[in-house]
């Protein structure tokens, strides 16, 4: 779950990683790649327990600008990455389940046993909703959440609420 | 400080399960799909299967099994046995010739026995 804000170890080990990456597309050599990756983690570990949060966040603004001025111009980008060739390329193949309620009734007929299985989890679906939204009200506090998790399902027989977005959604890879 | 919280872990092991089990709810049954009055000839099975199972592989096409029967079971062996029936077994060669003789007028052909007759005059017409 993405958060709205970064707390100070999440933009540092951001950082961290990006660094990592953009050092491995300036090396060639892995060895070489290895050898200043060890560098930098020094350099990281140095201030690693710094409590001054004053200077710790100077040490970061620093840390950012070094980053900003030895970047690589074209960093290697992972192809399913953000940016990347195949990003987001069988989202287009990705169907929603609810597709199969609006099947001809003589289309499900071929398959009933499979409709049966997926009418017990529409049942399911329908009596854990109740459930569901009473834990979470009686989960959230009066002035509103405190985290972006959701919590797991408590007590015996329940599910985790808001589960079916989850468990229902299509495959990474539509067949 | 770092990683997930308890119940964070217990709300990704719920989710895990449930999906698991709604993964294997997906799978067809064997009798499935079921083809309403008769699909009776292996050609109209096939192709029921096919437009209905979403597995719709080049593999399992008609045009690709017929060329794949062609091939490998009829072309390939037809070949096999003509160039073993032509190179080991026929005991008199025909058409295998290294180095054809050379025929002259009066000599005989020995496959057909025929004598090759002698050169036709050369004509009176002033060509050479």
């Amino acid at each position: 779950i993405m958060a709205a804000f970064l707390t100070h170890q999440q933009k540092v080990l951001r950082l961290y990683k990006k660094s990592l990456r953009h050092l491995e597309s300036w090396c060639i050599f892995r060895d070489k790649y290895r050898f200043y990756a060890c560098l930098l983690r020094a350099r990281f570990d140095e201030n690693k327990n710094e409590k001054d949060m004053v200077k710790a966040t100077k040490l970061l603004r620093a840390a950012e600008e070094e980053f900003w001025a030895n970047q690589h111009p074209q960093p290697y980008l992972f192809p399913d990455s953000p940016g990347g060739t195949s990003y987001e390329r069988y989202e287009c193949y990705k169907v929603p389940e609810w597709c199969l309620d609006h099947w001809h009734p003589s289309e499900k007929a071929m398959f009933p046993d499979y409709f049966s299985k997926r009418e017990q989890w529409k049942k399911l679906r329908a009596q854990s909703w109740d459930r569901e939204v009473q834990q979470l009200q009686e989960e959230t506090p009066a002035d509103g959440p405190k985290t972006e998790a959701l919590p797991p399902a408590r007590k015996e027989g329940d599910l985790p609420p808001l589960w079916w977005q989850y468990v229902t959604r299509p495959r990474e890879r539509p067949m | 400080m770092s990683g997930y919280s308890a119940d964070e872990r217990l709300r990704t092991q719920q989710l895990w399960n449930l999906r698991r089990r709604w993964l294997k709810d997906q799978e067809l049954s064997p009798r499935e799909p079921l083809t309403p009055g008769a699909a009776h000839t292996a050609l109209q099975k096939g192709w029921v299967t096919n437009t209905h199972t979403h597995t719709h592989t080049h593999t399992h096409s008609h045009p690709y099994r017929a060329g794949t029967f062609a091939l490998t079971r009829i072309l390939i062996p037809a070949w096999i046995v003509h160039y073993y029936m032509k190179y080991h077994v026929a005991k008199m060669p025909y058409g295998i010739v290294e180095l054809k003789p050379r025929l002259f007028p009066g000599d005989t052909v020995l496959e057909t026995g025929e004598v090759i007759p002698d050169l036709p005059e050369a004509g009176g017409h002033g060509h050479h």
